[in-house]
């Protein structure tokens, strides 16, 4: 994809209110806003509660589905939908992660996964839905099964990191788990055979690491593919010099552009540049959009919509924002 | 049947002071800021009463022993000079003294002159949004942090200065150093988050602060996360406790721990009762 014929911006589509307090996470659900399904999306909010909106197919905006609430006490802080798009789970500062289930439009929170200490920060799926991992602020790593009937059973709580996780992320394709810590490391946890004996493979520790900095890490996909869960990964690349306040949030698109979320209220994108000066891949700043929130934008996440370039924010400000990227009007969209 | 009564009344002043008597007037309770009440045994034939739970009044028959307790009362927290806290006699005139009060802000000129601002730079600002932002400034300099130990205002303690204030008006920053004290450095984390706390209030919401604490004299990096914990439980402060400010300053930027932080009534609570002490 060519990004330097074309005038590209990133256009707001849409402003959800309804949050009374920060919102502080979102997620688009899978297998939607493609082939008929409208586009459905959830954001979390420091107000307790999760609200779900869905894209209506005839004016193409979106409205607030439902809301859920009474079931967190405290601050819900991260969400993520099952990769069937059947459950979504929600963690909260109320040390609970909960799941829920869309029950005819209606949803039903249908089991709290307990055992965390203090707040969980962060919730994420496996890429076949089979587990679910959490993370908090009490230095620990759980990770869950999806058992029949709405079971949940703790496999394993992974201790090793020497403070607050601030967030646990799933690989794509493979059974590998990442989780980011407020002791400047990342760890990468990897399960040893097949006896739920998940351990720690790999440390990563950079030394002088801000949050003022995006790094690239690599690894050997093929390596992976077949099994080895040991496959090192190795830092590629960094961005450093475009943000001036802390990045809260980074995700990357299907076709390779990096969006961030920063405490200056701006949205950055990257792509890969053409140049190769540098061994390994180099990065730069395609568009930076100023001002695209009133306050700090903690959440970026892209749609998986095949056709569109749909990008979603959360910010302090208590909003959501539906971008899309494309071409400005009177530029037409090469074909690609 | 009672003769001549004796009476001393005192009040007491102060946000969060509170007085209440118990078991007919024998025991007098006291909230004084401190981490524990203050019991008294009242002492036979005298009673006290209180009113509106900042008024004393003690009373009996014998006119030594009622002036005697009184005094006791009294000094239990006397009244300080600055801004006249603490338990005095109804009739007793507090003899003020005018707090440290150099460099402060200098008197607006007119607008054309385009006033010293901090650090001497001209500032050429509209007079109204100049005026607003020096005001704020004032205000977080002045306030007087609820500190029972030291209830003085942070500038008279030398915890913050005017220097120690930066704002870039065109990207909307401000930055703000203050050095713990050896007497305050337990309380680094919760004057952090209060100033947050305060710099929401008199600054435009779009203004992104951050807090940096210069480097105190010891090290404790566990002691900045245990002293959020304890606060949560408003136990005795920690006394000579001080901080690794770059531990100590991570956490107060962090916006999401700090979030989590005052989600905790306790610690809401103690941070609310040491912004809004200045407001009498």
């Amino acid at each position: 994809m060519n990004f330097a014929d074309e005038k590209l911006e990133l256009r707001e589509l849409q402003r959800l209110e309804g949050h009374a307090d920060r919102v502080w996470g979102l997620a688009w659900k899978p297998a939607t806003g493609g082939d008929g399904v409208p586009a459905v999306l959830a954001s979390c909010s420091g107000d307790k509660t999760v609200r779900v909106w869905e894209q209506s197919p005839l004016t193409g905006s979106f409205q607030c589905k439902a809301v859920l609430e009474e079931t967190h006490n405290r601050t819900v802080r991260s969400c993520a939908w099952s990769p069937s798009g059947k459950l979504l789970a929600t963690a909260s500062f109320d040390a609970t992660t909960a799941i829920w289930e869309d029950v005819g439009g209606d949803f039903a929170c249908i089991s709290t996964l307990e055992g965390h200490e203090n707040e969980v920060k962060s919730v994420s799926w496996n890429a076949s839905g089979s587990l679910l991992a959490t993370c908090g602020r009490d230095k620990s790593v759980w990770i869950w099964e999806v058992l029949p009937h709405n079971e949940f059973d703790c496999v394993s709580v992974l201790q090793g990191h020497t403070q607050d996780v601030k967030m646990v992320q799933w690989h794509p394709t493979v059974d590998i788990l990442f989780s980011c810590s407020y002791d400047n490391t990342i760890k990468i946890w990897a399960e040893d055979g097949d006896n739920d004996d998940w351990h720690c493979v790999q440390t990563l520790n950079e030394s002088n690491s801000d949050d003022l900095t995006i790094k690239i890490w690599g690894s050997d996909i093929m390596r992976m593919q077949s099994g080895d869960g040991n496959a090192p990964w190795n830092h590629l690349s960094t961005l450093s010099g475009y943000h001036d306040r802390t990045i809260f949030s980074v995700h990357w698109s299907r076709d390779g552009i990096i969006a961030s979320g920063a405490a200056d209220d701006a949205i950055r994108l990257f792509v890969e540049s053409e140049d190769h000066l540098v061994d390994g891949p180099s990065y730069k700043l395609l568009l930076k959009k100023e001002k695209a929130h009133d306050m700090d934008v903690n959440a970026v996440q892209w749609s998986s919509m095949e056709e569109n370039r749909r990008l979603a924010s959360a910010s302090d400000d208590g909003t959501v924002k539906i971008w899309e990227f494309a071409a400005s009007s009177g530029h037409k969209k090469p074909p690609s | 049947m009672m003769e001549a009564k004796f009476f001393r009344f005192l009040k007491i002043v102060g946000v969060g002071f509170k007085a209440r008597a118990e078991a007919e007037g024998r025991l007098l309770y006291l909230k004084l800021g401190y981490s524990h009440e203050v019991e008294l045994t009242v002492p036979p034939a005298v009673r006290v009463f209180c009113f509106k739970n900042n008024v004393v009044c003690c009373t009996g028959i014998d006119k030594g022993r009622v002036h005697q307790f009184a005094a006791a009362v009294r000094s239990c927290k006397p009244p300080e000079v600055y801004k006249g806290k603490g338990i005095m006699y109804t009739d007793e005139v507090i003899k003020k003294k005018e707090g440290k009060r150099s460099n402060l802000i200098p008197t607006l000129h007119n607008a054309s002159d385009g006033c010293k601002g901090i650090h001497g730079r001209r500032l050429p600002l509209p007079p109204s949004h100049h005026s607003s932002l020096l005001i704020a400034i004032k205000k977080v300099v002045d306030w007087d942090i609820r500190d029972p130990e030291h209830p003085y205002s942070l500038e008279q303690l030398s915890v913050l200065s005017e220097e120690s204030i930066t704002v870039d008006e065109k990207l909307g920053r401000i930055l703000i150093t203050f050095t713990p004290t050896i007497q305050h450095c337990s309380m680094a984390t919760v004057i952090g988050l209060c100033l947050r706390e305060k710099l929401k209030d008199c600054f435009p919401p779009h203004f992104k602060v951050d807090i940096k604490v210069a480097p105190g004299s010891h090290a404790n990096e566990e002691s900045a996360v245990v002293l959020i914990l304890l606060y949560t439980v408003l136990q005795s402060y920690p006394k000579h406790v001080c901080f690794l400010s770059p531990a100590v300053n991570k956490q107060l930027n962090d916006k999401e721990r700090v979030a989590a932080a005052l989600e905790n009534p306790n610690l809401r609570q103690l941070v609310d009762e040491c912004l809004y002490s200045s407001e009498l």
